[in-house]
């Protein structure tokens, strides 16, 4: 049999003596593979499951998507495009309801109107609201806010900066007997309570138009629903 | 034996040609109430206070009318009953009444912090056949809906509630009467020391207006600009059938094709021929698949887990089964041909398990597809109408209203002692809803502008489907409404048809049945 050679591998540089300072240069190991990272080793691993594979096991999955705090959550999504559905009709003012059947059968009894549901009620617009909430006048909303105010003992706190504007809208979603203030836009609201006919006050329609033709479209979902559902708790 | 149809058969060939039966023809008009908006325009981020609000105040008008009629001049030791416009605003001693929303705490509802406790600890509990324990809270001369078995505090407490808040209804009058979740009524009573509201007297809306016959076909005929016409043809039959439970896997399809033969014309004498040729539409009300959902149920996933099995929240593609939607829809497109179909989904179909149930689409009949209206034109009465469920539609120029039975059977568990079918679908016409527990105990989507399930018109017809037996009333209005109701029996374990004349919308039943031989 030939005589056994000692190294093994490519020729390591033979070291001289243990006590020899000098490094030395390694070509085994992880670092120094010859085989291209990306070719699997055809070895024994083929029965498991590839779920313990370890290079799938070690790369990042990322199940949920950390929230991009820039983006709007689903529920401002959802006000904005109602808030998008209820301006589109308002953009022609002069627009009528549709033909109404009763007058043209004449005398045949009445479609009940109960509710938002159907009939004339369910566009939120019962006769021309709209018209005279335009020409409602700042010094009427003004008043309509000096009563709201007069009954009280003591002014409202901390709404000392606000203009009137804001604090009608706010006074308008703490309303209860127009339904629940969050996850609606104020004006859709404003429509709906309309269409039931719980007589919505017309001011606030006025400030609502104002508002939005003032360009001021975030100002449509309820300051509330906001607080509700902030997404960062305040410490 | 018949001499008649045996000379019909019995005899050598002719040349005369025997006389073909012409099936009635049915006028038809789906009404689109129940209809959800498709797609993106439909919204799942608003709450159900919405739907409860809005309930309330679309009925609230009528039910205060009733009452304010019923006790202006009601008078109890000198004293009148002043009308209170919010539930908190009742005052000790004082008599008042005063209109909300029934709340029923029950101890044995589903309550979704249990479910979830006790996933983790043993297998779903057995489902509820009643949701009250049986523990009354009327005394115990009182029989009725809620009288329970013996005294006690414990078992269902009935709230009135509203946007001010809850107030609780005690005293012996609410055993009498039939209350749920959801419910609109106006209360009379006063407050007694405990705080809670004593009632005397109780009223609900009552039924609505209810619209005169071919009313809905002579608006839209005036609508468009047509002659409205006075004389119509006499109507024929409607078939109402429930719960045919097509499995495919079962080898019991004799009755289905019974039903198949019968209804074609095919069989029997040439007297049952033409009794059946006057039927002029099927209406199937629900449950036409015995078990079409593919994702396993909680009470399956707990067997799964135990038997060592993986635990699949998904959909196992390899377990499909194909033959229960491919035999339907092999016995609906052979019984099309010959007489227009209204399918309503029920609680097993493969549609949205939340009320309302949008139709079954097009895709899971692909030879019965032919006979719908075509995806382009999707408006207008279609031949195969897969329809919504609940459904209102006017047939023969009377208002029908059918559901698949999910809203009874939920009424159902909510009465502890009740067991009459149709006074709980008495109830829900009083209550003008045609599901009053939805938010709380039936799935149903959120509705943010008002509650479709508010009865705005009555109907002529209220159909209940898969109901135990069949039964049927006639329910009288104030104003003079009469409806007939009809709960429909489950084709599946009974085998009856029910059909409906449409001149006098007086039901009879057909019972099919298989004999065993020894």
């Amino acid at each position: 049999m030939p005589p056994k050679r000692k190294s093994s591998g490519p020729r390591a540089v033979p070291t001289r003596t243990p006590s020899n300072p000098q490094s030395t240069l390694s070509f085994h190991g992880k670092q120094n593979k010859v085989t291209k990272p990306g070719v699997a080793p055809a070895t024994k691993q083929t029965k498991k499951d590839p779920a313990l594979l370890e290079d799938i096991a070690r790369s990042e999955i990322k199940t949920e998507e950390t929230p991009d705090p820039e983006q709007p959550t689903t529920a401002e999504t959802a006000i904005t495009q109602q808030t998008d559905a209820e301006a589109k009709p308002l953009a022609l003012p002069t627009q009528h309801p549709g033909a109404n059947p009763d007058e043209i059968l004449g005398g045949r009894a009445q479609e009940s109107d109960l509710g938002a549901t159907g009939g004339k009620a369910a566009t939120g617009w019962l006769a021309d609201e709209e018209a005279l909430a335009r020409s409602v006048t700042e010094s009427q909303i003004k008043l309509y806010w000096r009563q709201k105010e007069s009954p009280r003992l003591a002014p409202r706190v901390h709404q000392e900066g606000m203009t009137v504007y804001e604090k009608v809208l706010r006074e308008w979603g703490m309303s209860g007997q127009f339904g629940p203030c969050i996850g609606i836009a104020r004006l859709k609201r404003w429509k709906r309570a309309n269409g039931l006919g719980l007589k919505p006050p017309v001011e606030v329609l006025a400030v609502l138009l104002r508002e939005m033709e003032g360009g001021n479209g975030k100002g449509q979902r309820a300051y509330v629903d906001e607080l509700m559902s902030s997404r960062f708790v305040e410490t | 034996m018949n001499g008649d149809s045996h000379a019909d058969l019995l005899q050598p060939p002719s040349n005369i040609e025997p006389t073909v039966l012409e099936r009635t023809a049915s006028h038809y008009t789906p009404l689109p109430t129940y209809q959800l908006p498709k797609g993106e325009h439909r919204h799942y981020q608003q709450q159900y206070a919405d739907m409860y609000f809005a309930r309330l105040a679309q009925l609230k008008p009528a039910v205060e009318q009733i009452a304010s009629e019923a006790w202006a001049d009601f008078e109890i030791g000198g004293e009148t009953a002043s009308r209170k416009d919010r539930v908190l605003d009742v005052r000790q001693g004082e008599l008042c009444w005063v209109a909300g929303t029934v709340y029923m705490e029950m101890p044995l509802k589903p309550n979704v912090l249990e479910d979830i406790g006790k996933e983790h600890w043993i297998a779903a509990p057995p489902p509820r056949v009643k949701y009250d324990t049986g523990v009354g809270l009327g005394g115990d001369s009182e029989r009725g809906a809620h009288a329970g078995g013996g005294k006690g505090l414990a078992g269902a407490q009935i709230m009135l509630e509203d946007e001010s808040g809850r107030l609780r209804l005690t005293g012996g009058y609410l055993s009498g009467g039939l209350l749920v979740t959801g419910a609109i009524v106006a209360v009379m009573g006063t407050e007694n020391s405990d705080g809670d509201f004593e009632v005397l007297d109780l009223r609900v809306p009552d039924l609505p207006r209810q619209p005169p016959r071919w009313e809905t076909e002579d608006g839209d005929a005036a609508l468009q600009g047509k002659s409205v016409t006075k004389k119509r043809p006499s109507s024929g039959k409607v078939a109402i059938i429930s719960g045919l439970g097509v499995s495919g896997v079962e080898g019991d399809t004799l009755l289905l094709d019974l039903l198949l033969e019968y209804l074609l014309g095919e069989s029997t004498d040439p007297a049952s021929q033409q009794q059946a040729a006057s039927i002029s539409r099927l209406i199937i009300a629900g449950n036409s698949l015995s078990h079409s959902s593919p994702i396993p149920s909680r009470e399956e996933l707990a067997a799964a887990t135990k038997k060592g099995g993986r635990k699949t929240y998904g959909y196992d593609s390899a377990s499909y089964n194909a033959a229960p939607t491919d035999h339907l829809d092999q016995w609906l497109a052979t019984l099309l041909p010959s007489i227009p179909i209204t399918l309503l989904p029920g609680e097993q179909d493969p549609t949205s398990t939340s009320l309302p149930q949008q139709p079954i689409h097009a895709a899971m009949f692909p030879h019965s597809r032919a006979y719908m209206n075509p995806p382009t034109a999707p408006e207008g009465p279609g031949w195969f109408d897969s329809t919504t469920n609940p459904a209102e539609f006017s047939a023969d120029g009377w208002r029908f209203l059918g559901t698949g039975g999910q809203p009874v059977d939920d009424v159902y568990k909510y009465l502890p002692d009740c067991e009459e079918r149709l006074e709980m679908m008495e109830a829900m016409l009083r209550w003008r809803l045609t599901a009053p527990t939805a938010p709380d105990t039936l799935w149903c989507y959120p509705f943010q502008d008002g509650d479709q399930f508010v009865m705005k018109e009555c109907p002529h017809v209220f159909l209940v489907g898969n109901q135990p037996k069949f039964e049927t009333t006639v329910v009288e209005g104030p104003l003079g409404q009469q409806v007939r109701v009809l709960a429909v029996p489950r084709f599946k374990e009974t085998g009856e048809l029910i059909l409906l004349d449409c001149e006098t919308l007086v039901p009879e039943i057909v019972r099919f049945e298989v004999l065993d031989e020894g």
